[in-house]
């Protein structure tokens, strides 16, 4: 398919519906009953950009080529467009494609407020979850009660309004971005406060607290940390160097902005700094371990490999693996003690069976693999349209077994299987099963193929 | 002691104690399916195979779109265990949890051909199923 940009009807400037002041002013603490959620001030970039978005096809967007996204990939990546924010931390714009993890993020995340659908204004998120495999809503709502949401194939609209949503959908919650929120500063926070008393320097042990007051200590303390301040700000080349004469030790003012700058929730970027922060000191820590066992004489206590060694083991995903793999026999090369699955299913009494359990899981899971929309055939139409894919039908396979290695079934004493006959196929002993074996044979395979008859009551293989 | 099976394109080899029980799942459209008589889970097969036209030439990335995409239109939530094997067989896989399943999602290419292949089970009764998945999805090859 290709990407489609239908002409997009110009945007209209989204007034602030708010009054004014800064972002973030004052809206850190909780409403009161009866008092109205707070207006964000990033209400209408949001808005506006959601009707910048419109007449897209969601191909377009950045970060996909697949035409046809979920309506909560589309918010996301219109709400990290206007707000430069992940909608759901940790998580990439493009990966957030469920309404109700969505919803379940944003009533957790304390950069949203859930708001009555009465006070809806533009920038507001909406969100319909109603579980697994069901078809959610997002959208952001814009002037006059509209939304902005994906539409019918893949562009993005603005075609529906508030009171259509409410009336033909359940379940439907609005959150409003109020941005980062910071801890409100008091002015009496300072009282007590002397800057002659010094403070041990953060990264030191008992950093940022109070010394003792011996002097000395102290004084060499604030000194180096004065420089290594000096050196920091240096570096961070925001041309600031303080004078010695006034230098400001660890003010308190600056540590409460520091404290406030620290208390917002982390970026994204933040978070997997912090993750890698955490992995290296892991690593880090496993070594100093290791060095001081092997100090000792001893061998280094190894946890089980992980589940993704486990599976980087079994795929061979590094060069080394992967060349090992490479070079392993075919399955018909294999040593002989692997015997085929013929040898095998004569032993266990013919064909698998399922129990509940399974036969449950199957019929679930046959719905992932239809030719319904959403799923693979439909994906790879879309993806490749210029290709001419043959979809194997379900229900439609091979012969159930393919002598791979060992022994070949014919070398068996009494054995009818034909000498160079390296398919099988189980059939009930009857008259219909040699029909439909004879049908097989000539409409579905190709190989030289062994009928293997069996008991249609037992089971077990004649 | 091994199995091959061939679907379309597909030749699978599992385990012994995986077996095609396609035939006995009584739904209208059922896929190439293994399972284990003790088990609790299904591993299926769908296979596209590259006819003529254009050739797709499938990346790895492409895989990653598609059980992305895959995974959002089916509301599974966020991936966890995720591997990618960039070899002769490309591999994109990843876990899912919902409410009440457990489900992993493996797209498989050699650059021209596709296979989708899932396990499913309840949730909390995978045990060691998705190793053997694991295994049996890298040793799949096109015909």
């Amino acid at each position: 398919m290709k990407s489609s940009i239908t002409s997009s009807p110009a945007p209209r400037a989204i007034k602030a519906s708010h009054s004014s002041g800064q972002p973030n002013g004052a809206q850190g603490t909780g409403t009161h009953a009866g008092e109205k959620e707070p207006l964000s001030a990033y209400g209408p970039q949001i808005a506006q950009t959601a009707l910048l978005s419109v007449g897209l096809s969601t191909r377009d967007l950045k970060g996909t080529r697949m035409s046809t996204l979920e309506y909560a990939e589309v918010v996301s990546i219109i709400f990290t467009k206007a707000t430069n924010q992940a909608i759901m931390l940790g998580t990439e714009p493009r990966h957030v494609l469920s309404t109700s993890l969505l919803r379940t993020s944003l009533l957790h995340d304390k950069r949203f407020r859930q708001v009555p659908m009465s006070e809806a204004t533009p920038g507001d998120i909406i969100l319909e979850s109603t579980g697994y495999q069901a078809s959610g809503y997002a959208g952001i709502v814009v002037d006059h009660g509209r939304i902005v949401s994906m539409g019918r194939a893949g562009i993005v609209q603005d075609n529906s309004s508030l009171l259509e949503i409410q009336s033909t959908r359940q379940s439907m919650a609005l959150f409003r971005y109020v941005g980062v929120q910071r801890r409100p500063t008091y002015p009496l926070a300072n009282a007590g406060y002397n800057d002659n008393e010094p403070r041990l320097p953060k990264g030191q042990p008992g950093g940022g607290q109070w010394t003792s007051g011996s002097l000395g200590i102290a004084r060499g303390t604030r000194q180096s940390v004065y420089d290594s301040r000096k050196k920091a700000r240096h570096c961070a080349g925001d041309g600031i160097v303080d004078d010695e004469d006034s230098e400001p030790g660890f003010r308190e003012e600056k540590d409460k902005e520091r404290a406030v700058d620290n208390f917002h929730e982390p970026t994204q970027l933040e978070q997997e700094q912090r993750d890698n922060d955490a992995q290296a000191e892991r690593k880090a820590k496993q070594i100093i371990e290791d060095r001081a066992a092997e100090a000792k004489g001893q061998t280094p206590a190894r946890k089980p490999p992980s589940i993704f060694e486990r599976i980087r083991q079994a795929f061979g995903l590094s060069p080394e693996e992967q060349q090992k793999k490479d070079n392993a026999p075919e399955p018909s090369q294999q040593k002989p003690t692997e015997r085929s699955n013929v040898n095998a299913d004569r032993k266990s009494g013919g064909r698998g069976s399922a129990n509940e359990n399974t036969k449950n899981a199957s019929v679930k899971g046959s719905s992932l693999h239809s030719d319904k929309p959403g799923n693979l055939p439909d994906q790879l139409r879309d993806m490749y349209p210029d290709t001419n894919l043959k979809f194997t039908k379900p229900g439609t396979r091979g012969q159930d077994v393919k002598v791979v290695g060992g022994t070949h079934p014919s070398e068996y004493p009494d054995s009818n299987w034909e000498p160079g006959v390296d398919h099988g196929d189980f059939k009930p002993d009857t008259r219909g099963g040699t029909k439909a074996f004879n049908r097989d044979k000539q409409t579905k395979w190709v190989e030289p193929t062994q009928k293997l008859p069996y008991d249609p009551n037992t089971g077990k293989l004649k | 002691m091994k199995n091959q099976y061939t679907y379309g394109n597909l030749i699978v080899t599992a385990p012994t104690p995986w077996k095609d029980i396609t035939e006995s799942v009584k739904e209208a459209e059922v896929p190439f399916t293994l399972a284990k008589d003790d088990g609790t889970g299904a591993l299926q097969f769908s296979a596209a195979k590259y006819v003529s036209g254009k050739h797709p030439n499938v990346t790895l990335q492409d895989l990653d779109e598609l059980r992305n995409d895959f995974a959002g239109k089916k509301e599974l939530g966020s991936a966890f265990d995720e591997l990618h094997s960039d070899g002769n067989l490309r591999v994109s896989g990843g876990s899912y949890r919902t409410t009440e399943d457990y489900v992993r999602v493996w797209y498989c290419s050699d650059g021209n051909n596709v296979a989708l292949i899932t396990y499913l089970t309840g949730r909390g009764k995978e045990g060691n199923e998705p190793d053997d998945c694991d295994a049996i999805v890298a040793a799949v090859r096109f015909g």
